[in-house]
């Protein structure tokens, strides 16, 4: 049951609609689900070819006024099969209406509105709330990932609450976002004003279980009401409503645990010790250097560490929410609050939410509703440094930290690290020591809310207006503590952020059904948008005890620095959508846009789409088709924009240097007094990255609906790139944005779904999709074939340029590539290296299985992606035969020793450059550390179980479940990292994953009650 | 129902006071203005000239790689932990150094904008002290940013290009040449490269401009106009660094009378003339403005974020004093032995357990606490051995002895007699030995044409000055973009 706010649009319609009617009896009845025998409030009752109808109230009960001649009933409600039963003298009608898996009455949410799925003409892509209901994410892209055809969600960290990746159909830009534009009950969601203190999301504030859906808008005729921010596609998120009838209590709660896995097997003592030694041996340096720094490997009490244990955990997890709706015939309302936290598989690694809800709408009149959906969170993430080569960072230095020495001292304390020669690893810093006592936490209030009005001036046309904002005001510590040898004195960096993102829009709505041929339907609407960041990043040194963390109370002042943006956007739209007799379908849809971010003249950008539904079932010649339930071709075309660049990229900035990353500026002033230089080449020209969208597709249900899909084809081009076009370095200037150069994103999205079977009270279904994606740049600026080593026109826009790896001569044991002409080298010139893969996948998807009986239910869900290559970066540190003073993977003790060794591990050698030759070629990488990351991975198992009505209903409950689940169970990859999942993070720098944080094994048991 | 009348009427107009917000979408860039406003003041510009002067800090110039390339190219310096850092430029990789590029021509683009701005300000506006008129502040102004901006150039040239007279195969591009700034994107055309005798003239005519426009140590100080803030030798350009700075350029030329005179004028306009004696020798370089500084780079930890000093400083690199330090470079044996028996300079190694028994510099000492201090481009010493060389080259042995001599006796050395060859052969030993560390080695071997020695220890043997190595490659992302560039022979 669901929608129902919708149903109540309609059914206020219908209402007005209905005039008065020669009436001469009353027909009444109760309509009841065939799944459970529970009435259905809210079905539509209406006497065919008659505006007379009525709706079903709380219990499913019907009544209305007929002609004395009858007629037929027309019985539909969203979800079911819509029924016609002929009345005849029959004064009670009771019906019985059966769930509708053809989900063609469904309703998905577009923007500015709502259709039946059955008359869309462009491609959405829809996820309902019961998939995400109760599933252990902290967001809801988690849980949309692998759902839907044409959407890629990758993990950029595994973070609890970590952001993750979206990607519609591709990906069209290269140096604007390729983030989908994500809408919340009409706010748009602003991208930033997440913590600083590791990876967060700007979802983050929205509790999955208070979700009722999810649209992914995949083509212009769908998204190109949103004009300029469509291109890289719109996320519409639903929360719930309130439904008319008694309150009802929903109370669940799980608790879990998170495991790490696949995580790189190191060497002992004994094994570092002994490669230490070869290669100080091999380098022609004194081995006794190498035992006095590492450890003697011939000494029989060499003690052996295991960091990777001292730093990885299993977490706990649990999520305790609550929610009550209800409502009247004018008010309904939702109210839901939720506890969730979730710890790491590395320690200090955690985040905690708290939420709150209240969406509700009120009929001020018959002509006038009013609405609120108001959510407040608060997220507190306590971060981990990943993401990079960071020796302070646990998914670096856990893996390269010496095993010879100890993380403690004999009185328990941390050590001095490494405990032989502190300072000459890992700038000395105890990772366990740093990660323990490091403070970096995250905290941030944040409402998403919105406010509406609806006005019926004719029945038919509304008055609507709206108004949302996104807020968020956060503060972040980053506490370094004295106590850490490396930061004597103590550090503490506080950040205080915040992001204002608000939106207003008014539209003006018709629709009007003429006979039972034509539907018209239009929409014309403009809208308002601003967006507000900024800051103050402050900090302090040299603290008294580590304890004492204000900033008042250390001694030495450290610069402050503040930062401020903002953009805004205007725009014009209308929408008009022409039915032929339910056949024919037509929609055109223009939008005219301005931004700030725009040259002066050139703020403004027209964008449009048209597109055109068959829906050949409807026609009389296939009557006789009876196995073919529906079938509908569509096309559609459009033109849309994509403005998510800097906010002030047209104008040429002469300022003092930003602060950096860390808060602390660098480079702000020279003897004292401050600097002034050019920040950034403006161009006065900017305008709009606009992207052409074509596809075509078929929807089919066939079998009475046991089995049904569509198939899409998609052609997509990216031009007038919002480019950082090179400029010559020696203007002193690198790049200044353009539009320029063209990208070129293909494929189809396939989606299938079915009922293998159906007996008795077992049911299996399945549901998948896959979709392919062919990614290639078409033009660059001033015709240019390549921009350096990092796009080459032909290529995908990512790709991975290395040297061709030719393995270890066996003869010496150096490393060689292929160069040019084939032929063996020890070392790599420009000419050498090549594409060699790219980092985007060519296919990716989902499969779902569903399994029923009676109340028990299993779902067996997979997810996969392929045809991507991933560069992983800890080889650099890990499989490097005992050349630099990190541990070693256990795999490099195969490494060469004697002419005639074959093996892929160069010979032992303390610096690992063998006469001048680099073994790890640092020039470029080589395909040595690439492999394919494709993988398949079993994401979810959930079990859950239905007490029976006859048990729940002696307790006075409406519903008991429990359930088990668990997430990440199993994975199928070649990738050579801990991770496929998680391989993009380092995109430009040639690198897929350096010390990336892997997603964990989840394993939950959780109870839902509802009353 | 006059309530549900009044409901309509608010619902109407509360719709209509949405639509008529604010439709205003323009927004202000709050961190910067227009190069027109930000450089309309004395201040302005002056922040633009102080800009300059922090770019030629950055790591990949003096502040690091700059001192540093010079001696891991020839033959003073060993790795001695092998982080991977420095080990192909020991061993003359190709193409290991890219770097020079465009850090320098950043800060030629900060100067071209200073020079371009400067003549704007109304002379009116412009302050002045008791001693110096606004005239002079001008003046001044503009000789730093052709000062700086010949120091850019001059570090480009000895990178990529050869001294004039000593091309391999006739090979004779300089670098390119920007005099004006980069204001709107048709201002980075793709230009080609001018001959390195062009762009030595180019430097050539800037100092002795920027000579004319300075003022000497003496006038600035507590005479800078106290609305400007600080100017105090030697951390901003004066007469005497222009003249030194042209001193070196005619060195790097084999103009060895010019290299003289200016040599000898610059010695003459700072405060004090002599050297540090024997007994002061170390400790300047852990004093934190060096005594023999002509020009010297000024730098507070504020300069770096929390990482840039255990990542990139040079007593990071050059020595283990601090927890955290990386300790790559040691002094090379033959560094060591190039040292006579009495020579206080050898007392910046020290060689113990600590130091991996290594020869371990003092020279960056890190003075200034957490990796940082000062770094001396242009100090008295060099002027000295400027002299000795030029006068020792053109025959005048006499004039060549007094001023090495006043570098030897004021090393812990005795004075020395030698002449002709073997006093050439001394003062090229003295350079050697005085400057380690500080970025001459290699150029010094470049400017002659001659063959550079390696240390035994990184198994290169001798590198043929006739080597393409010899002159790097210029950045190739940069040759692909700009088809008139030509990239140097063999790369």
């Amino acid at each position: 049951m669901k929608k129902i706010l919708l149903v109540k649009i309609f059914s206020v319609l219908m209402l007005i609609t209905s005039v008065a009617w020669a009436q001469d009896r009353t027909v009444s009845g109760r309509v009841t689900s065939a799944d459970d025998g529970s009435g259905l409030p809210g079905v539509n009752v209406l006497l065919r070819g008659t505006e007379t109808g009525s709706i079903t109230d709380v219990d499913g009960n019907y009544r209305l006024s007929i002609p004395a001649s009858g007629g037929t009933l027309i019985f539909s409600f969203v979800g079911f099969v819509t029924q016609e039963v002929a009345v005849g003298s029959r004064a009670v009608i009771d019906v019985q209406m059966a769930s509708d898996v053809t989900q063609l009455s469904e309703v998905v949410v577009t923007g500015y509105g709502v259709q039946e799925k059955r008359t869309l003409t462009g491609s959405i892509a829809s996820v309902k709330g019961d998939v995400l209901q109760n599933v252990p994410i902290q967001s809801v892209d988690r849980g949309i990932q692998g759902r839907l055809a044409g959407v890629q969600v990758s993990s950029s960290s595994g973070q609890p609450g970590g952001a993750l990746n979206v990607r519609v159909r591709g990906i069209g830009s290269i140096n604007a976002s390729n983030d989908p534009l994500w809408i919340v009950d009409g706010v748009q969601l602003g991208r930033f004003g997440q913590s600083t203190q590791g990876s967060s999301n700007p979802l983050g504030s929205i509790n999955p279980n208070d979700i009722e859906s999810v649209e992914v808008l995949k083509d212009a005729a769908s998204s190109a009401i949103y004009g300029a921010q469509a291109a890289n596609g719109v996320i519409l998120v639903t929360t719930k409503k309130g439904k008319k009838g008694r309150t009802r209590l929903e109370v669940n709660a799980q608790y879990g645990t998170a495991q790490p896995f696949n995580l790189y097997e190191m060497m002992n003592g004994q094994q570092f010790a002994e490669m230490k030694e070869e290669a100080y041996r091999n380098a022609g340096l004194s081995v006794n250097t190498a035992y006095s720094t590492f450890g003697d490997p011939n000494d029989a009490n060499l003690e052996s560490h295991d960091w990777v244990n001292e730093m990885f955990q299993n977490g706990q997890l649990g999520t305790y929410d609550l929610s009550m709706s209800g409502g009247d015939d004018k008010t309904s309302f939702l109210f839901s609050g939720s506890y969730q936290f979730q710890e790491g598989q590395i320690i200090q690694s955690d985040w905690q939410r708290g939420t709150a809800r209240l969406n509700i709408t009120h009929k001020a009149t018959d002509k006038l509703t009013i609405g609120a959906n108001i959510s407040l969170a608060y997220q507190r993430t306590f971060g981990s440094i990943a993401n990079g080569n960071f020796v302070n960072g646990p998914f670096q230095a856990a893996f390269t930290a010496q095993p010879t020495s100890n993380p403690y001292t004999s009185q328990g304390g941390f050590s001095l690290y490494p405990t032989r020669a502190p300072g000459s690893h890992l700038f000395g810093y105890n990772i366990k020591q740093g990660v323990e006592q490091e403070v970096r936490l995250g905290r941030t209030p944040q409402t998403v809310s919105s406010f509406n009005l609806a006005y019926e001036i004719i029945p038919g046309l509304t008055l609507a207006g709206f108004a949302g904002v996104d807020a968020s005001f956060g503060t972040d510590n980053n506490q370094r503590p004295g106590t850490i040898p490396v930061f004597a004195g103590g550090q503490m960096v506080v950040v205080s952020r915040r992001t204002i993102a608000w939106n207003t829009n008014t539209t003006l709505n018709y629709s009007k059904k003429i006979g039972d041929i034509h539907q018209i339907s239009g929409l014309v609407g403009f809208e308002y948008r601003r967006e507000e960041r900024g800051g103050v990043t402050a900090s302090q040194f040299t603290y008294p005890n580590p304890a004492l963390t204000l900033l008042s109370s250390g001694a030495t002042a450290r610069p402050a620095s503040e930062f401020y943006f903002d953009n805004a956007r205007q725009g014009l739209f209308g929408q008009v959508k022409y039915a032929l007799k339910d056949r024919y379908i037509a929609d055109f849809t223009l939008r005219r846009d301005g931004s700030s971010r725009f040259g002066t003249n050139s703020k403004y950008g027209t964008f449009y789409a048209g597109s055109l539904a068959y829906r050949i079932t409807e026609e009389s010649f296939m009557d006789g088709l009876t196995w073919l339930d529906d079938l509908k071709i569509r096309v559609s075309y459009g033109k849309i924009g994509n403005s998510d660049i800097n906010d002030y990229d047209w104008f040429t900035a002469y300022g003092s240097p930003a602060a950096g990353s860390t808060g602390i500026p660098a480079g702000a002033q020279y003897l004292g007094g401050s600097i002034l230089r050019l920040a950034r080449l403006g161009n006065d020209l900017i305008s709009w990255e606009s992207e052409t969208q074509a596809s075509a597709g078929i929807d089919f249900a066939l079998f009475g609906s046991r089995l049904r899909g569509s198939f899409e084809y998609y052609n997509n081009l990216t031009e007038n790139l919002l480019f950082d076009v090179p400029l010559p370095t020696d203007s002193g200037v690198g790049s200044v944005r353009g539009n320029s150069g063209e990208v070129v994103n293909r494929g189809f999205d396939i989606e299938l779904g079915g009922v293998v079977m159906d007996k008795g009270s077992f049911k299996w279904n399945i549901t998948a999709n896959v979709s392919t994606l062919h990614n290639e740049l078409v033009s660059l600026p001033n015709n240019q074939k390549r921009i350096g080593n990092t796009l080459i026109v032909g290529e995908p826009i990512s790709f991975l340029y290395l040297f061709d790896y030719a393995g270890i001569n066996p003869a010496n044991g150096k490393a060689m590539i292929y160069d040019t002409l084939g032929n063996l080298s020890y070392s790599g010139a420009t000419r050498d290296a090549a594409v060699r893969g790219s980092n985007i996948p060519k296919y990716f998807g989902g499969l779902s299985n569903n399994f029923s009986y009676k109340g028990v239910n299993l779902e067996v869900f997979f997810q996969f992606q392929g045809g991507n290559q991933a560069f992983n970066g800890d080889l650099y540190n890990l499989y490097a035969s005992g050349s630099s003073a990190n541990n070693q993977l256990v795999s490099q003790l195969a490494r060469w020793q004697n002419p005639g060794d074959v093996t892929n591990v160069a010979r032992a050698y303390q610096g690992g450059v063998i006469d001048g030759f680099d073994q790890q070629f640092s020039t470029f990488g080589t395909t040595q550390f690439m492999s394919d990351a494709s993988y398949v991975r079993l994401k979810q198992i959930t079990l859950s179980y239905n007490l029976p009505s006859s048990i729940i209903s002696k307790m006075k409950l409406n519903k008991v479940s429990v359930f088990v689940q668990g997430l990440n169970l199993w994975t199928y990859t070649k990738f050579d990292g801990i991770d496929p999942e998680v391989v993009s993070n380092n995109n430009g720098t040639g690198v897929s994953s350096f010390g990336v944080y892997p997603v964990a094994k989840q394993f939950m048991g959780g109870i839902s009650i509802g009353l | 129902m006059k309530m549900k009348m009044k409901l309509n009427k608010i619902a109407i107009t509360g719709l209509f006071a949405l639509s008529l917000v604010a439709c205003d979408i323009t927004t202000v860039d709050k961190s910067a203005l227009s190069p027109a406003l930000a450089l309309n003041t004395t201040a302005g510009v002056q922040s633009a000239v102080l800009s300059t002067y922090r770019r030629t800090a950055e790591f990949d110039f003096y502040g690091q790689q700059a001192n540093l390339h010079g001696d891991a190219f020839a033959d003073n310096i060993e790795i001695v932990n092998r982080t991977g850092r420095y080990e192909q430029e020991w061993v003359n990789g190709i193409g290991v150094y890219a770097n020079r590029w465009a850090v320098s021509y950043r800060g030629i683009n900060d100067a071209n904008y200073v020079i371009e701005y400067l003549p704007k300000l109304k002379l009116s506006d412009v302050p002045s002290s008791g001693t110096i008129t606004s005239q002079q502040v001008l003046d001044h102004l503009k000789g730093e940013a052709l000062f700086l901006r010949s120091l850019f150039y001059m570090e480009l040239l000895r990178v990529y290009a050869y001294s004039p007279g000593k091309e391999v195969n006739g090979f004779n591009l300089g670098v390119i040449l920007r005099d004006t700034p980069t204001e709107v994107v048709t201002d980075a055309d793709k230009r080609a490269r001018s001959t390195n005798l062009e762009c030595y003239q180019f430097v050539e005519t800037d100092l002795l401009e920027a000579i004319n426009l300075l003022l000497p140590a003496s006038a600035i100080g507590a005479a800078w106009p106290a609305s400007l803030g600080t100017n105090t030798f030697p951390f901003r350009a004066t007469k005497a660094a222009a003249h030194a700075l042209l001193a070196r350029h005619y060195l790097n030329w084999s103009r060895f009378a010019d290299a003289d005179t200016q040599a000898t004028t610059a010695l003459t306009l700072v405060p004090t003339a002599a050297p540090v004696t024997a007994a002061g020798f170390v400790t300047a370089f852990s004093t934190a403005t060096h005594p023999e500084s002509i020009f010297e780079i000024e730098i507070r930890a504020t300069d770096w974020s929390g990482v840039d000093g255990a990542n990139n400083s040079m007593n990071s690199i050059t020595t283990n004093m601090l927890s955290g330090s990386q300790y790559v470079i040691a002094a090379s044996a033959e560094l060591i032995a190039a040292h006579e028996a009495t020579d206080v300079r050898r007392n910046l190694y020290i060689n113990t357990a600590a130091t991996l028994n290594k020869p371990q510099s003092r020279k960056w000492p890190g003075e200034k606490g957490a990796f940082v201090e000062n770094i001396p481009v242009i100090r008295r010493a060099e002027m000295y051995l400027i002299q000795a060389e030029s006068r020792a080259r053109q025959n005048n042995d006499a004039g060549a002895q007094t001023a090495v001599n006043t570098i030897r006796t004021n090393r812990g050395l005795a004075a020395t007699a030698l002449t002709g060859t073997a006093l050439v052969d001394l003062i090229m030993n003295e350079r050697r030995v005085e400057f380690a560390l500080e970025g001459f080695r290699f150029y010094d071997f470049k400017r002659l044409g001659q063959d550079i020695t390696k240390p035994a220890a990184s198994g290169v043997g001798t590198l043929s000055y006739s080597d393409f190595r010899v002159l790097q490659q210029i950045p190739n992302d940069q040759v692909l973009l700009n088809s008139s560039l030509v990239q140097n022979p063999g790369y």
